[in-house]
């Protein structure tokens, strides 16, 4: 710890050191800056270009910089909604300028950095790339801006949870998308041991929001091994940049039909403050509070759920939002009629307390102008809160936590950044293991609910019809408490006061004074870090034949889950070590423009994981400019993901089978990869042949022998992927923006699981595991995946200031699939995106509309597989502008209209919001 | 500013027309099936009477009590026939008794007694360990709680179903003998059924060999002397009764007390076997007698096969589990011996080689065949190996092997070989106290303990004569009479080894919670008496054209109850 400090401190002293002799000639330049009808405008920025230096105007629109150089150097006048000016000052002896800023509803004029990490206009980028900008934020119908995204070009959002909203891009939709990068401020905010960000929990509230970059597609060549699928690049506001005081307050309500209205409130507030143009601090807070959506399908049975028929009363049913019924007791054995059973499940609404959906947010950033041309800062930022987030089980997040501490030193053609995160699951529990040993806790499945059961069924039970399975099950179930009783609520609580894979402690206490022992835990313990440095260079002005910029990046994970998740102890089960993975990439983009028409652009990159071999991805990119205003862009590029965290080193018993990371210092204590097990649909067709397999010695007794199948499965690799992109940005009449690209991307190796059988008993932390175990171990698939698609976007400028937004994307794949292997594209063939927008309707007020819909598509997850129905959906949003009291009154909802969708399996029907908010801005022209 | 309006437009419109809500699937509740109408057809159910053995009476577990009378098979299908103009009464001869009366395990002062001398009642199944022991979800038969087992602890045998020391000696029906329905009686031979001895009397004691206890209580004339003519029959009485539907099920017990008591006849305790030409002319008579005269329509169940019973089949011929000490000391102090002593009769040209493998004797730890005597063969010249049984050897057990004499017909049991249930009493009991001489290990259990093949395939060729004169029989009543296949419907269900009816599985065994036969592994229990039900019922409705009566509920009745701590 105190090493990682110092070491990377260490060059931001050396920097320090360097530039205090610099500070030799001075100019100092001011005036004042109105709109086009004489109104002084307060917050303009204004930088000089190639500096870190600037300042902005005051609330009369004065402002007033000093910069350590004589001219000649060029201003840049900058503003939110207006048209960015230039001014080039020649010598000392003009220094006042008074500027006249232009109103601009001009299309094609953003800049983004993502697409090459260097500034370039949008229409110049040679990736597809989609911008929200700070106008954008402002618009968003959602009341958390975040969910705006999911009426972006070529991005599907799925709703797990009201405040976590997972964004994908390039299909293969999941919840837990850890083929897909968010950063924040140059950090990825993947929690270490989930490996994916959890939305914006952890991101950036709506008024320290500058702008989202979301690049569809892979962005290996410069953003390293998980940006597979996507990354998402979400930047707040500097302080030098955004001053003052801000705040806001929403209120409003959610509406699911059926279900009671809950209000829904978020307080946030932000101060920045810059002294003297050197040093700068801000402080953000935020906190969301509202009732989740109320997942209560209690009718659709988890592995039947394309089914017309109510299936709730099946033996076997495992409902969608039930608990404790995921275990398939197979009686077939003992008794034909009873055939494959589960336990009865609990309601999702009584195993998450309150159904409390939380975000809190706290940053706090100092930064600190060196130079005129080095910036150092320190951010910390807090996130955290509680939501429900769906894998391969459910689980409540509860109270959880994640911190970054973030030091950066940067200058207009280098950066170099530290940060660590720390998660802390807090309360957080899984939902499955919740139910299940609830159900162990009241009553034994093999010992005594099976037995209760079972003669129940067979008449054995004194008052109990023989035959009728309600009443065997209500026999069985004699001391389950009712939900909303003492105790219930005592044996949710003495479960959750457990660990998962951990003894158990305690006892349970039933309405008849019965003591039953607790069986099993639901809490999970996550302590782990990740540590990540970086740093960039741009030969700026040192390389004039073409731009050169290069980096690298060093990574350590650290995770620690106290035996809960990961299996940090093989060898005692008792003292838990953390677990490092280290790894490291450089790389390097040149780009040259020829004839000043066609501008190519190549990067190669290198990571180096301890545990894979290393990776070479490469991008190659082109932009022919047809003239200014129509590019032509292609690219070929290379993907990877190492496999995440969790497949590397998972250790987690669940009723598909335990998951095993698959790495080879985790799994090869197991003896089940390379040949050491039996695939399970071999090994239960051997036992339905009548054999056996000895739990201590692996002999086989018995049975048509011919059918076991040796499972080869090897220790898990990158998956990798190649895509092709071609497209096409242009602007005509200053009006109509389109933006028009393809892809075509092969996949190969993709991180599944395989279902095995150990063939030889092993041990997992001194417990004896019998042969014939079955695990779910991560693998890499033989099938190659190939999806494709196209994106259309267009943006109209229409007369009086109505802007109209559209974007069809269309996606498909090919793939072998079968029981062994699905692809899980889960992403609709067709979907689209209109929005009608006016940021001056009337002088004062703004209005935002948007419609989105999508095609059925097939969901497969380990959760289940499920045709998810088309649907689409209405947000709106009207503002208001008060300029007296320098707020803004906004009122929005989602889902107008439209009735309650799902987008998965599993996930709660999403309903309406609607909201008022207030913002108020001190800067506010 | 017109191009505007049309866009509003275009973009309402586009949005109501899209504006689709997710239509999530609308779930139907699951299909039901309506059971089919009930209906008598032709037939006329107003009086139902049933004529037959202990199945039909409603015997288990060895005794005729209150609960099995109360659930027999003929009774639960007159329950059934409520819905198709049958009465709600059925008279059976009540036998007033909570265990009854078990002529099997009581005690007689002589074999030949007909009277015990101390009575004992109906089977049940106990707990060997209690509540607390190591008790298995389905639980296994137990040991005779009185018996206790001195010889060495470590062979283990099958617990077995015990005896109630409380027992009722049947007493005379006191209801009306002329409005019964219910002509079932237990172990009865067919001719039994047509002879007037059987009503009685029995003086002097066990003078009338012919006499059953169980149908002297309810008949209608005791004859006095027991000659034609004097008395009741039970086929006598039941066509008396005139019944407007009949349910014949005669002549199991011609071939399965010959079985049940080991295929040996001979022996005091063991019973005979019908001969085939005598069986077809006692059923000739008896259907004859029933359809003379009369116009009632009826159903006929056939015989099953024997081996469809649990009780030839619960006990496994390896058995006898032994430990290695246990094992080696049986090869040392026995199998070495009497293995020598083989390969010297085949020296001796007594036997052949192929003889001597049959017989020598290996001890292994585990399951052991169960020690046996097989049939007697005489010495033949030229010696060969016989088909069946195993020759004589004590005439030449003298001298120095006086001592193999008890081995003279010896062999181990092989998966051929059924060990019926009564072996279970005395598998791993010693001879007269002898620790070294455990019956079924180290000492031969008796013939009538044993089912070699050849006895098993000479009682199912007897089964099968008997059903077809059965089949016959019903064939010439002029469409009088249906035929119940009762021997495929039993032994279509050992071979599926389950079946799944209400609910509720029933397999063919005794063990509860899901075995359809009582203690005794011969006699089904309640629900077991349903699934039989069926079949006869299944019979009629496939017989009689337009006849639908419903099946029985097998989760209305209910099966072995669960071993019960001593």
């Amino acid at each position: 710890m105190n090493k990682f400090y110092k070491w990377s401190l260490l060059p931001l002293l050396l920097v320090m050191v360097c530039s205090t002799n610099l500070l030799a000639q001075s100019t100092t330049v001011s005036g004042s800056i109105k709109d086009a009808a004489g109104e002084p405008l307060a917050g303009v920025n204004i930088v000089v270009k190639g500096r870190v230096i600037g300042t902005i105007t005051d609330i009369r629109g004065q402002y007033n910089l000093t910069i350590s150089q004589a001219p000649p150097f060029t201003l840049s006048f900058s503003f939110i909604g207006f048209k960015t000016q230039e001014v080039e000052l020649k010598d000392a002896s003009t220094t006042k300028f008074d500027i006249s800023m232009e109103e601009q509803n001009l299309l094609g004029q953003e800049v983004v950095v993502a697409a090459s990490r260097m500034e370039e206009s949008i229409l110049k980028s040679p990736v597809t790339i989609e911008k929200m900008d700070i106008l954008g934020i402002r618009a968003a119908p959602t009341p958390d801006y975040y969910d705006g995204l999911a009426n972006m070009k070529g991005v599907q959002a799925t709703s797990g949870s009201l405040n976590f909203t997972a964004i994908n891009t390039r299909s293969f939709a999941t919840i837990a998308n850890v083929r897909f990068v968010q950063w924040v401020d140059g950090m990825d905010t993947q929690a270490p041991l989930l490996n994916f960000p959890t939305g914006n929990i952890i991101g950036i509230g709506e008024l320290d929001a500058e702008s989202m970059e979301l690049i569809p597609g892979a962005g290996s060549a410069l953003y390293g091994p998980n940006a597979f699928n996507g990354i998402l690049i979400m930047k707040s506001k500097s302080p030098f940049d955004y001053q003052g005081l801000s705040a806001q307050v929403k209120y409003g309500i959610t509406k699911q039909s059926d279900v009671q209205s809950n209000p829904l409130s978020q307080y946030s507030i932000r101060y920045a403050k810059a002294f003297n143009n050197k040093f700068a601090f801000k402080l953000n807070a935020s906190l969301m509070q509202a009732k989740d959506w109320l997942g209560n399908d209690y009718k659709t049975d988890r592995l039947n759920p394309n089914s017309t028929t109510d299936l709730s009363g099946k033996n076997n049913f495992d409902g969608l939002n039930l608990y404790g019924d995921e275990t398939q007791i197979n009686l077939q054995s003992v008794l034909p009629s009873l055939g494959v059973i589960t336990r009865t499940g609990f309601r999702e609404e009584d195993l998450v307390d309150s159904r409390e959906a939380k975000s809190v947010k706290f940053d706090g950033a100092l930064h600190y102008r060196i130079t005129d041309k080095v910036e150092v800062l320190y951010n910390y930022r807090f996130g955290g809160g509680s939501s429900v987030y769906q894998g391969t089980e459910k689980y409540a997040l509860r109270d959880f936590t994640q911190q970054f501490h973030k030091v950066e030193v940067r200058g207009d053609n280098f950066f170099l950044r530290a940060y660590q995160t720390a998660t802390d699951a807090g309360k957080s529990y899984n939902l499955t293991a919740l139910g299940g040993f609830m159900n162990e806790t009241i009553s034994p499945s093999s010992t005594a609910w099976v037995p209760d059961y079972l003669l129940s069924m067979q008449g054995y039970t004194p008052g109990v019809a023989a035959g009728n399975p309600a009443a065997a099950r209500a026999y069985a179930d004699r001391n389950r408490p009712q939900p909303g009783t003492v105790g219930f609520t005592d044996l949710v609580n003495s479960v959750k006061a457990n660990y998962f894979q951990k003894v158990p402690t305690g006892n349970w206490t039933d309405a008849n004074g019965g003591a039953h022992p607790v069986r099993g835990g639901a809490s999970f313990i996550d302590n782990s870090k990740l540590y990540h440095v970086e740093g960039n260079y741009k030969f700026m002005d040192k390389i004039s034949w073409a731009d050169i910029q290069v980096g690298g990046n060093w990574r350590q994970y650290n995770l620690f889950s106290n035996g809960t998740i990961f299996n940090e102890a093989p060898n005692d089960g008792v003292n838990f070590n953390r677990i490092p993975i280290n790894e490291f990439g450089m790389y390097g983009v040149v780009a040259k423009t020829f004839a000043e028409k066609l501008r190519a652009t190549a990067s190669f990159r290198y990571d180096k994981n301890e545990n894979f071999e290393g990776q070479v991805t490469p991008r190659l990119s082109f932009v022919y400019e047809l003239n200014p205003e129509n590019n032509l862009r292609a690219s070929f590029q290379t993907g990877f993901r190492n496999p995440d965290t969790q497949a590397q080193f998972i250790y987690f018993p669940s009723s598909g089978g335990t998951l095993v990371g698959s790495t080879k210092a985790n799994a090869e204590r197991y003896g089940i990869h390379n040949g050491g097990a039996y695939s399970n649909t071999s090994y239960l067709a051997y036992v339905a042949s009548g054999g056996s397999v000895n739990g201590t010695t692996g002999a086989l007794t018995g049975g048509n022998q011919a059918l076991l199948q040796t499972a080869t499965v090897a220790y898990v690799q990158p998956e990798k992927l190649v895509s092709g992109e071609v497209g096409y940005k242009g602007l005509f009449a200053k009006k109509v923006l389109v933006d028009l690209n393809g892809f075509y991307t092969q996949y190969s190796g993709f991180i599944g699981g395989a279902q095995i059988r150990s063939k030889a008993a092993t041990t997992h932390q001194t417990l004896p595991l019998a042969a014939g175990t079955l695990f779910s171990a991560y693998s890499n698939s033989t099938r190659d995946v190939t999806s494709f698609g196209i994106g259309l976007g267009l943006s109209y400028n229409l007369p009086r200031d109505f802007t109209i937004n559209g974007n069809y994307n269309f996606a498909n794949y090919v793939a072998n699939e079968d029981v062994d292997f699905r692809a899980g594209f889960n992403t609709p063939k067709n979907r689209f995106s209109v929005g009608v927008g006016n940021r001056k309707i009337t002088k004062n007020m703004a209005v935002n509309v948007n419609y989105r819909y999508q095609t059925d598509f097939l969901w497969q997850s380990s959760y289940g597989d499920w045709m998810v129905p088309a649907f689409g959906v209405i947000d709106a949003a009207v503002s208001y502008r008060v300029s007296s009291i320098k707020s803004v009154f906004k009122l929005g909802g989602t889902n107008l209209g439209g009735g309650d969708y799902r987008t998965n399996l599993g996930s709660p029907l999403v309903g309406q919001q609607y909201y008022i908010s207030i913002t108020f801005d001190e800067f506010m022209n | 500013m017109k191009k505007l309006k049309y866009l509003y437009i275009a973009l309402i419109t586009a949005m109501l027309v899209g504006s689709c809500k997710q239509e999530l699937v609308v779930r139907q509740p699951p299909a039901t099936t309506t059971p089919p109408t009930p209906s008598k057809g032709t037939l006329d159910f107003t009086k139902f009477v049933s004529i037959g053995n202990g199945l039909v009476a409603g015997m288990q577990a060895q005794a005729l009590f209150n609960e099995g009378q109360a659930n027999s098979m003929p009774r639960i299908i007159a329950k059934q026939l409520e819905s198709v103009g049958g009465p709600t009464t059925f008279n059976q001869p009540d036998i007033g008794s909570v265990n009854g009366f078990n002529p099997i395990s009581s005690v007689y002062a002589s074999p030949v007694d007909q009277v015990p001398a101390f009575t004992l009642g109906r089977l049940i199944l106990f707990d060997p360990d209690g509540p607390s022991g190591p008790r298995t979800a389905a639980p296994y038969p137990a040991r005779f709680p009185g018996s206790t087992v001195t010889c060495p602890a470590s062979v283990t045998t099958p617990p077995l179903p015990a005896p109630y020391n409380t027992a009722d000696y049947p007493a005379d029906f006191s209801g009306s003998k002329t409005t019964l329905n219910n002509y079932g009686v237990p172990l009865i031979y067919l001719v039994q059924t047509l002879a007037e001895a059987t009503g009685g009397p029995n003086v002097p004691k066990n003078a009338n060999p012919a006499y059953s206890v169980l149908f002297s209580r309810f008949a209608v004339v005791k004859s006095p002397s027991g000659a034609p003519g004097s008395g009741s029959t039970i086929i006598g009485d039941a066509k008396t009764a005139a019944g407007t539907f009949y349910l014949i099920w005669l002549g199991f017990e011609d071939v399965l007390l010959y079985a049940a008591t080991g295929a040996d006849g001979v022996t005091a305790g063991t019973f005979p076997m019908t001969a085939s030409a005598s069986f077809t002319g006692q059923y000739n008579a008896a259907i004859g007698a029933l359809l003379a005269g009369t116009t009632f329509k009826g159903v006929v169940g056939n015989i099953p096969d024997f081996t469809s019973l649990p009780y030839f089949y619960t006990v496994p011929w390896n058995t006898i589990t032994l430990d290695a000490a246990s094992a080696a000391s049986a090869t040392t102090n026995l199998a070495v011996n009497y293995n020598a002593f083989l390969d010297g009769m085949v020296g001796a040209s007594i036997i052949t080689a192929g003889e001597r493998d049959k017989r020598k004797l290996t001890y292994i730890a585990g399951k052991n065949g169960v020690l046996l005597s097989d049939d007697a063969v005489a010495p033949t010249s030229p010696i060969s190996t016989p088909t069946t049984g195993l020759t004589d050897l004590s005439p030449y057990m003298t001298g120095p092997y006086t001592g193999l004499l008890p081995f003279k017909l010896a062999r181990q049991a092989t998966s051929t070989d059924l060990v019926p249930l009564a072996a279970g009493s005395i598998l791993g009991t010693c001879f007269s106290g002898i620790s070294t001489a455990v019956f079924g290990v180290s000492y031969p259990v008796s013939d009538q303990y044993i089912l070699t093949p050849s006895e098993t395939a000479a009682i199912l060729t007897r089964t099968g004569e008997f059903n077809t004169a059965i089949a016959a029989a019903v064939a010439g009543s002029g469409g009088r009479l249906v035929l119940a296949d009762v021997r495929k419907g039993y032994s279509d269900f050992v071979t599926a080894k389950a079946m799944v009816s209400d609910g509720v599985t029933i397999v063919p065994s005794f063990a509860p919670p899901a075995g359809a036969w009582s203690e005794d592994g011969i006699h089904p229990n309640n629900r077991g008496n349903a699934f039989t039900a069926n079949i006869f019922i299944e019979a009629i409705n496939t017989g009689f054209t337009g006849t639908v009566i419903p099946k029985a509920k097998l989760s209305s009745y209910t099966a072995t109850k669960l071993p019960a701590n001593p």
